[in-house]
């Protein structure tokens, strides 16, 4: 009889011995520093136990200190809609995280804003690089400040700086987008000196970014920028977008 | 310090009980010991007895003495082994996990040995230990140990080793297994 229970206690604790293992292993590696590793042990375990404070505390932990809000807000947000009993030190470190987390994300957001607007990259890369600076384990943010520094070296007419950030990404992230940027800059460039290597190196990139915009989405991208950037091959005459769509795409929407 | 009639705690951990006379059984027929009656539980004091045939074979009389304290507490560590998890760290709302730790605290809570096991041992342990019998040697301190815990059963000590063991056991299991 008591052999029976004892099987069917095992049976049962069975789904909980490798999530509470996770745990675990999880938590160690948490101690250990080696955040990336203990993220999906402690995913795993949050998957069974929602509800576990430790589990969650530990797994939202983990995800915060390797740039992964959205995996933080999953699991922090699936407790009980992020309410702890019990706010102990665990919490509290994570409640800090969680609020840098956000600010930055907020930064970003205001940075994304300006960018949009036209003609405040520089503010835009600025905060950029303050949202990056306070969310250092966020690389997307780091990636964005670059990518952003890009648009104020186009802005204060720094075209070496943004032909070797643009070349910089290039290298990281390669694709069609990133050849467009490199096109553009090229672009700038054989502007100002008139140097045919630019240009032949521009054209070249504006092909392999055709070839790679496969998607709709990217097709119309690409064929937004690319008539820029092939005026300004033709002309050597460098306007930023804004000015672009005033000077002759209003014009064409006024034709139509 | 609040009191709860001894049958009272024995019916609400009346699972200890039982494998605790077991085990005396168990032995008493391992080492073909006479048993002349046997209760598993009944609401009075003692809950549950194994009345058997004496020996003066040490060895014998310490497997069938303090083989339920082995046991009930192998059994306590292995019930809560089994339920600790969803029960204390997971948090997981698992009735049937809840129901074992129940168990595994109630057979834990019944390992001590009763004055009159720890008496029998008492009597031949002494100088079998001065004879340098090991296991009698060994046997003189748990034995006092376990007089003062059995003492310690006003203060809930019975209580506090089930809880202790089906807590501490499966957490050395856990990290045990983490480290591995």
């Amino acid at each position: 009889m008591v052999l029976i229970l004892l099987v069917v206690a095992l049976y049962n604790g069975r789904k909980y011995f490798h999530a509470g293992r996770s745990l675990y292993v999880g938590e160690r590696l948490v101690d250990e520093g080696r955040y990336q590793q203990a993220l999906p042990y402690l995913e795993e375990t949050v998957r069974v136990a929602p509800e576990s404070d430790k589990a969650v505390l530990l797994a939202g932990r983990a995800a915060l200190l390797t740039g992964r809000v959205d995996i933080a807000d999953q699991v922090l947000h699936g407790h009980s809609g992020g309410k702890f009993e019990d706010p102990d030190e665990a919490f509290r470190t994570v409640e800090v995280l969680w609020d840098k987390a956000n600010r930055a994300f907020a930064k970003a957001e205001e940075a994304s804003k300006l960018e949009q607007q036209g003609g405040h990259d520089a503010d835009a890369a600025r905060l950029m690089h303050e949202a990056a600076a306070l969310y250092p384990q966020a690389t997307n943010l780091a990636i964005a400040a670059e990518m952003y520094d890009e648009g104020a070296a186009f802005e204060r007419k720094d075209y070496d700086t943004f032909l070797s950030i643009a070349q910089r990404q290039w290298k990281l992230f390669p694709g069609p987008e990133t050849a467009g940027v490199v096109a553009s800059a090229l672009a700038c460039k054989f502007a100002v000196t008139g140097d045919e290597q630019y240009k032949k190196q521009s054209e070249e990139r504006l092909l392999e970014a055709e070839r790679g915009s496969q998607q709709p989405e990217q097709k119309k991208r690409f064929e937004e920028y690319a008539e820029r950037i092939r005026y300004r091959l033709a002309s050597r005459v460098i306007i930023d977008k804004p000015e672009y769509d005033k000077k002759f795409r209003s014009q064409k929407t006024s034709a139509e | 310090m609040f009191f709860i009639p001894g049958p009272v705690i024995a019916a609400l951990t009346f699972p200890g009980v039982i494998i605790h006379e077991f085990g005396h059984l168990f032995f008493c027929k391992l080492f073909k010991l006479k048993v002349y009656d046997v209760c598993f539980f009944r609401f009075g004091n003692p809950a549950g007895y194994v009345v058997h045939e004496t020996t003066d074979n040490f060895t014998r009389l310490w497997f069938v003495s303090m083989g339920p304290f082995f046991a009930n507490t192998i059994l306590c560590v292995l019930f809560c082994t089994a339920a600790f998890l969803p029960v204390w760290v997971l948090k997981v709302e698992d009735l049937l996990a809840y129901f074992f730790y129940w168990l595994g605290i109630s057979i834990g809570m019944h390992a001590f040995p009763s004055p009159g096991d720890l008496s029998n041992l008492w009597a031949m342990a002494p100088e079998r230990a001065k004879h340098g019998n090991l296991l009698a040697i060994l046997s003189v301190p748990l034995i006092g140990l376990l007089y003062i815990l059995n003492f310690g059963r006003i203060f809930w000590a019975d209580l506090g080793y089930g809880i202790g063991v089906g807590i501490l056991g499966p957490v050395a299991i856990f990290r045990a297994l983490a480290r591995a």
